[in-house]
């Protein structure tokens, strides 16, 4: 019991040195967030902390690319805490609360506290194949670098460099945490957003809890995943933006869209897509536009560029792994072409979603609302973007404010719809939709009559407990696990797969080095220097080795002392019986051998 | 817009279209979820 209360006031003390990092970093942005810009009070902290997250995790990654300890991280993060010490409520006002409010504080705090229980799960989460696999790698060498055969790892990890700041200064139970408090700042900027398309201070409210209504957008909130930072990133941007004619604000619009760009690939279209509304939306004759356009995408640059040259840098193409028609241009040693096809195939695979004909795209509304099973029970977006969504649309969108929202709602929803569906990247688009529908709630509560407001309290009661509801039981394992030690072991033992392999091999201390030789294992459990024949999507880290039997002969040469092997959904174990190792551990659907020379000595 | 009154016939059509949203609702989610259907024999 002591131990586990322990554990968990370690990784809630990092998540508020974390937090209180950001937002000492994030007092360098406060001024130009303040100057001449119609942010609400509430809305300015949380782009001053989320300006501050994504320098933070900017500041981690450089200087990463030279040395990565638990001290240098301590250092960042009283460097940038000591930045700004005043106590975040200072100067502020803040609102009133309301039940919409209460409502988008208790989920937060749900996720939060969801957060804290311990990753589990195998290599098809991808808190576990990616996400959080470099921290503890990061450390052991002492740097910050992709680890060479999880290609995923190459992606940009602005928000990943937070997680591994408050896992190497405390334990696994952080990120989680740290990652659901997003979820609290993008509901403080769609409540500023409804208020700035000019809802009433309860639609704004409720718009906070509708965005925080949405199974879409919470169901992975407290997985360590980056999809709401992400939003979170595009939401400021925008709003930046669209806010004034002003290079400067354009180039602050530019760094939260540069953060977006090193948070997912996905910032790449997006800042595309906002800078050509920069030049459509922005006042004036066409030179300032393009000088807009240019700030924005300079600062972009600046803010988000160096993931993509560090990875052209080391891996040979600044998208890495580079998809097919990329790879002809950047061809990488270590990611082949017949890989990028396979990846590319499973990730239209993966994306099809409902579909990308004409009529998928119109049904496209309905099917977000009522098909909740869809995205393997992602709970859909809840009824008031569908219900309210139009009404608030039809009042604002002669407002020029108001069209640029909707014209990116819009766009943001056809870069989804004909790219990548998974419901959870839709994020942007949905924050849009749940300011939109607070605007349409907003007005339509304060109209005479009764029928419209009793069905307006029912579609947003159902929305409401459609999201609270799923909020409470797409989590209630983890809950019940942050709160019960015993069942956080319990949930641990049966969610990690292999679970009494690895506890062999993180135990020993003769482990040095270990072959792990099906790519799927979730080797974020393994806690000693390994090596792999083949990654995930094919990815070769060793020249010549292209399979288990071409590793064979050569382990020892790795410098590898023992070999796993498991026998990952019936494909058989890849390691043979006899004669390249002995036999130390075996349990279900895993072995432990260990390598030997001629004469026997490991 | 705080103060904003909606004309009577636009109010009419939000209204209907709420409507509309919420027996959605309940064709696709209530009608339509596997309890419901358990329930009725389907």
């Amino acid at each position: 019991m002591m131990a586990h209360c322990l554990q968990l006031a370690w990784a809630i003390g990092a998540v508020a040195f974390v937090v209180i990092a950001a937002w000492g970093l994030g007092g360098c942005l406060q001024r130009w967030l303040r100057d001449g810009t119609g942010l609400l009070d509430s809305e300015c902290a949380a782009l001053r902390f989320l300006g501050g997250a994504g320098l933070l995790g900017l500041v981690t990654f450089l200087t990463g690319l030279f040395h990565f300890s638990v001290w240098s991280s301590v250092a960042i993060l009283a460097g940038a805490a000591l930045l700004n010490v005043r106590f975040p409520w200072s100067g502020h006002r803040w609102p009133t609360v309301s039940s919409g409010l209460l409502f988008a504080g208790a989920v937060v705090v749900l996720c939060v506290i969801g957060g804290l229980a311990r990753p589990i799960g195998h290599s098809d989460e991808d808190e576990i194949s990616y996400h959080l696999l470099g921290p503890p790698i990061w450390l052991r060498e002492q740097r910050i670098a992709p680890v060479p055969e999880e290609s995923l790892t190459a992606f940009p990890a602005t928000i990943e460099m937070l997680y591994g700041l408050a896992r190497v200064i405390s334990n696994d139970r952080a990120s989680g945490a740290l990652g659901a408090l997003f979820l609290g700042v993008l509901v403080w900027q769609v409540r500023g957003l409804a208020r700035l398309l000019g809802s009433t201070v309860l639609g704004g409210d409720l718009a906070a809890a509708f965005i925080a209504g949405m199974p879409a957008v919470t169901s992975t909130v407290d997985h360590s995943f980056v999809d709401v930072p992400y939003a979170a990133f595009i939401l400021a941007s925008a709003r930046l933006a669209f806010e004034g004619s002003r290079p400067r604000l354009a180039m602050l619009a530019g760094v939260f869209a540069g953060f977006a760009l090193g948070t997912k690939y996905f910032g790449m279209p997006a800042t595309l897509l906002l800078a050509l509304l920069v030049l459509i939306f922005h006042t004036g004759s066409v030179v300032p536009r393009m000088k807009n356009v240019a700030a924005f995408l300079v600062a972009t640059g600046v803010a988000g560029g160096a993931w993509y040259a560090r990875n052209w840098i080391v891996l040979g193409s600044p998208v890495y792994p580079p998809p097919p028609l990329l790879w002809h241009w950047f061809p990488t040693p270590t990611f082949s072409l017949e890989s990028s096809i396979h990846l590319n195939a499973l990730i239209i695979e993966r994306g099809v979603g409902f579909g990308h004909k004409i009529t998928d795209l119109l049904l496209l509304p309905f099917r977000l609302t009522y098909w909740t099973a869809s995205f393997h029970g992602g709970g859909g977006m809840g009824l008031a973007p569908l219900a309210f969504g139009p009404v608030g649309l039809a009042l604002v969108w002669k407002q020029r404010a108001g069209l640029a929202w909707a014209a990116l709602g819009f766009m943001l929803t056809l870069l989804w719809f004909y790219s990548d569906q998974e419901f959870r990247f839709l994020g942007p688009a949905a924050a849009i939709y749940a300011a939109f529908a607070g605007v349409g709630v907003g007005v339509l509560l304060q109209q005479p009559g009764k029928l419209h407001r009793w069905l307006a309290f029912a579609a947003t009661g159902i929305s409401l407990g459609i999201g609270g509801t799923h909020a409470i039981t797409n989590r209630a394992d983890r809950l019940h696990s942050v709160l019960s030690p015993a069942c956080s072991e319990a949930r641990y033992r049966e969610g990690v797969p292999y679970h009494d392999a690895f506890e062999y091999l993180n135990s020993r201390a003769d482990v040095k080095k270990v072959f792990v030789c099906q790519p799927f294992t979730p080797v974020y459990y393994l806690q000693k220097p390994y090596t792999v024949a083949l990654g995930r999507f094919g990815v070769q880290p060793h020249p010549g080795i292209r399979s288990v039997a071409d590793a064979i002969g050569g382990v020892r040469s790795l410098g590898v002392t023992h070999v796993i092997d498991v026998n990952y959904f019936d494909t058989g174990f890849a390691w043979p019986d006899t004669g390249a190792g002995r036999l130390l551990h075996e349990a279900k659907n895993v072995r432990i051998y260990a390598c030997e020379d001629a004469g026997g000595r490991q | 817009m705080s103060d904003k009154q909606l004309p009577e016939s636009k109010l009419r059509l939000a209204t209907l279209w709420m409507l509309a949203v919420l027996a959605g609702y309940f064709v696709f989610n209530i009608l339509g979820s596997r309890t419901v259907q358990g329930l009725l024999g389907k």
